[in-house]
């Protein structure tokens, strides 16, 4: 009874492992955001973990199988290789590849559940865990880049042609009216921090986004003070600084 | 396969133990001297420019967490092997990558050049480097295998744990704390005090190498790819995540070692209890939650987590300071303690512990980081948490080890002179950056302002005394070892 619950559940999450992974496939997706594609991968996975650790039988006595640490460990690692996000251009353009590509994630978490299991049984689960908080947190910064400047996504640059380039003159007037108190006449920083090279902490859309919702003890001038323009314009002159 | 039954000759375990502790202590002295010539450069007593200053800084970092993690590692590998056998094979492998790491590492610095700290933060090393592209490579990677080599290590101590101990239920006293009674009738043991150093190391050590191997991956990958881009913010967190946690497990991995080694010393059990083990409990969540306290300059952090960081921060300090600190004095108390070189570093390691965790705990204050933030009290926290703690505990664990190998005990006057050089010279060091952090001095700085460099001047002479104190260390353990063989299986 109790392996044909486990032979259920085995199963059932391999199949809604594979369905997903082809997802790519039936929709024809394109473009979508790093951070979703690595959550869509952390689900894969913890499918794929269910799987194998469903699959795993468990054996009387005290066991250590040595060699099964190794696939146990190794996992995570190939694992967050794989979703390096500069293969993502290349999957994008081949739905079927990036198809076949989800399905290695969810072999791979399911023999790194399993693996560990017969290592020690008690130790899958630990790295299972492993593998899908790993994936879930590069979901937050992994190639996701809020704060470096860097080649914009195809909705930036499309925006920004829209709204047509900023106003480095009249971002420096803004500056000068409500940001340098804080921040100093040059951007130097005082009671607030420097903005000088903030070219490299933040691209231009996430400094005019940081603006528009700034954390405290920093003030929120938008949309009360500033108007769209304005912060976009200040904007631009933050990331002028040197 | 190895099962319980399998016995493995003790001979293959002190082996891996001792494999282990001497490549640490080796890179531990290594390291003592270039951290001497950073004080001394720091005091201008000598001149090779912040080039090579940041360079020995970066491998100073690594290399002497690198080595009490290695000498902490072999002797809990050693404790918990006695409790279920476990394939010295893994354990060997484990090495071999930390070891080819620290290689990497080293080769990174020289003839690299590497110096961006071992918890740079994005985006360095990649911003305004002035070392070769391979060099960056090579340090990633060499982090890489150390942290390999140590999630390796912690899930076979994890899988020992669990099959000791009837699973994560058994291992963690949960039956002992909560059904007390129905425990006691079964007539099951409890475990040991270092079972619980060994199952807290394993958990906590698996959560940091997780993020420590992602944000080292990534970075990695953006090394390769420079397109792919970092979020800052996530990847500090993730550094110090790994970082702080990797540290702060040296101490508890030591402390296994104490609670296996002082008790014999003082004639006493050091036993496991319902209040020892909720205090592990408690060390296991704080110790991964209180490296928030890395991020109070953070802005962008969200706020809650700072509050959760200050925190945790002091709650971590409860478990030690009342379950360890103060149950290690009370079985010391009364005692008829035998004062060996041994017991004396493990006691004095204790008072080590106490003293660091009080300057950590103030550094943890918010409104006392805002002042101390960046500065030499940093390094004197860590420092006094390190040298006096850790390396303390370490060395009482390597003299109890020769002592009863030897049947031997060191003299009064060599315990004095042994003394008087590492908790003497090691007062007057820890002291030069507890003052020189006071006033503001900032840290990480090759040329320091006014008055760091008189300060660095005492402190450099603290630090001449406090290597003479472990010179003579190092020749009496040398004496102990050569002696004839009494005592195989402490």
């Amino acid at each position: 009874m109790k392996n044909a619950v486990r032979n259920v559940i085995c199963g059932t999450s391999t199949l809604v492992a594979v369905v997903l992974s082809f997802m790519p496939v039936i929709t024809g997706e394109r473009d979508i955001a790093i951070s979703a594609h690595h959550f869509d991968h952390a689900v894969l996975m913890m499918f794929g973990a269910i799987a194998g650790l469903s699959l795993y039988r468990s054996r009387s006595g005290d066991f250590e199988s040595p060699r099964w640490i190794w696939p146990a460990l190794l996992g995570p690692l190939v694992a967050m290789m794989l979703m390096a996000p500069g293969f993502y251009a290349i999957v994008d353009r081949a739905p079927l590849f990036h198809a076949f590509n989800h399905l290695l994630f969810v072999v791979i978490a399911g023999l790194t559940a399993y693996a560990g299991q017969r290592y020690v049984s008690g130790v899958g689960w630990a790295s299972a865990l492993m593998l899908e908080l790993m994936a879930v947190a590069a979901a937050f910064g992994y190639g996701v880049a809020p704060a470096v400047a860097s080649a914009p996504t195809a909705v930036q640059a499309t925006s920004s042609v829209a709204r047509g380039p900023a106003d480095l003159v009249h971002g420096r007037q803004i500056f000068a009216q409500n940001c340098a108190a804080c921040h100093g006449a040059a951007g130097q920083g005082g009671m607030g921090p420097s903005l000088r090279n903030e070219h490299i902490r933040k691209g231009e859309v996430a400094a005019a986004a940081w603006i528009k919702k700034p954390a405290p003890p920093m003030p929120a001038l938008y949309p009360g003070v500033l108007n769209e323009k304005d912060v976009r314009d200040v904007a631009a002159f933050v990331e002028s600084l040197k | 396969m190895t099962d319980a039954t399998t016995v493995f000759p003790d001979r293959r375990a002190r082996n891996v133990m001792w494999a282990y502790i001497t490549t640490g202590i080796a890179i531990f002295g290594l390291m003592v001297l270039v951290g001497l010539g950073m004080r001394a450069e720091q005091a201008q007593w000598l001149n090779y420019g912040p080039g090579l200053f940041y360079s020995l800084m970066t491998l100073h970092g690594a290399g002497m967490i690198t080595s009490m993690v290695l000498c902490g590692m072999g002797g809990l590998w050693y404790l918990m092997n006695r409790e279920r056998a476990m394939d010295p094979g893994i354990a060997w492998t484990a090495y071999a990558f930390m070891t080819i790491g620290v290689v990497c590492v080293i080769a990174s610095v020289w003839p690299g050049g590497f110096g961006a700290s071992w918890t740079f933060l994005y985006p360095l090393p990649f911003v305004g480097a002035t070392w070769p592209s391979w060099a960056t490579g090579a340090f990633l990677i060499g982090l890489a295998l150390i942290m390999f080599g140590w999630t390796v290590w912690c899930t076979q101590l994890l899988g020992c744990v669990l099959r000791a101990y009837g699973g994560l239920r058994g291992a963690t006293g949960w039956d002992l704390v909560f059904h007390h009674a129905r425990f006691e009738a079964s007539g099951k043991a409890e475990p040991p005090p270092y079972a619980f150093a060994a199952l807290v190391t394993a958990v906590d050590g698996l959560l940091a190498a997780a993020g420590g191997m992602l944000v080292g991956i990534a970075l990695i990958v953006h090394w390769l790819y420079p397109g792919v881009a970092i979020d800052p913010l996530w990847a500090k967190n993730l550094t110090y995540f790994f970082g702080h946690t990797f540290a702060n497990l040296t101490i508890y991995m030591a402390i296994g070692l104490v609670y296996y080694a002082l008790p014999k010393y003082a004639d006493r059990e050091w036993h496991t209890s319902a209040v020892l083990a909720v205090a592990w409990w408690g060390t296991l969540l704080f110790v991964a939650i209180a490296y928030f306290h890395h991020l109070y300059m953070d802005f962008a952090q969200p706020q809650a987590v700072q509050y959760v960081g200050e925190v945790a921060s002091y709650l971590a300090a409860f478990p030690p300071a009342v379950v360890t600190i103060f149950g290690g004095a009370l079985l010391v108390y009364r005692s008829r303690l035998r004062w060996t070189m041994g017991s004396m570093f493990m006691y004095a390691g204790l008072i080590g512990w106490l003293i660091g965790g009080i300057g950590a705990l103030i550094d943890a204050t918010v409104p006392i980081n805002v002042s101390l933030h960046n500065t030499l009290w940093v390094p004197a926290h860590f420092h006094t948490y390190l040298l006096e703690g850790v390396a303390l505990f370490i060395l009482g664990w390597v003299f109890w080890n020769l002592e009863t190998h030897s049947g031997l005990t060191s003299s009064v006057r060599t315990r004095w002179l042994t003394g008087a050089g590492i908790f003497g010279g090691g007062g007057i060091l820890l002291l030069g950056w507890y003052v020189a952090g006071a006033d503001s001095v900032p840290r990480r700085y090759a040329a320091e302002p006014a008055p760091g460099p008189d300060i660095a001047a005492w402190a450099s002479i603290g630090a001449v005394i406090l290597v003479i104190g472990l010179i003579i260390c190092c020749v009496e353990a040398i004496r102990l070892a050569k002696s004839p063989r009494t005592e195989t299986n402490p």
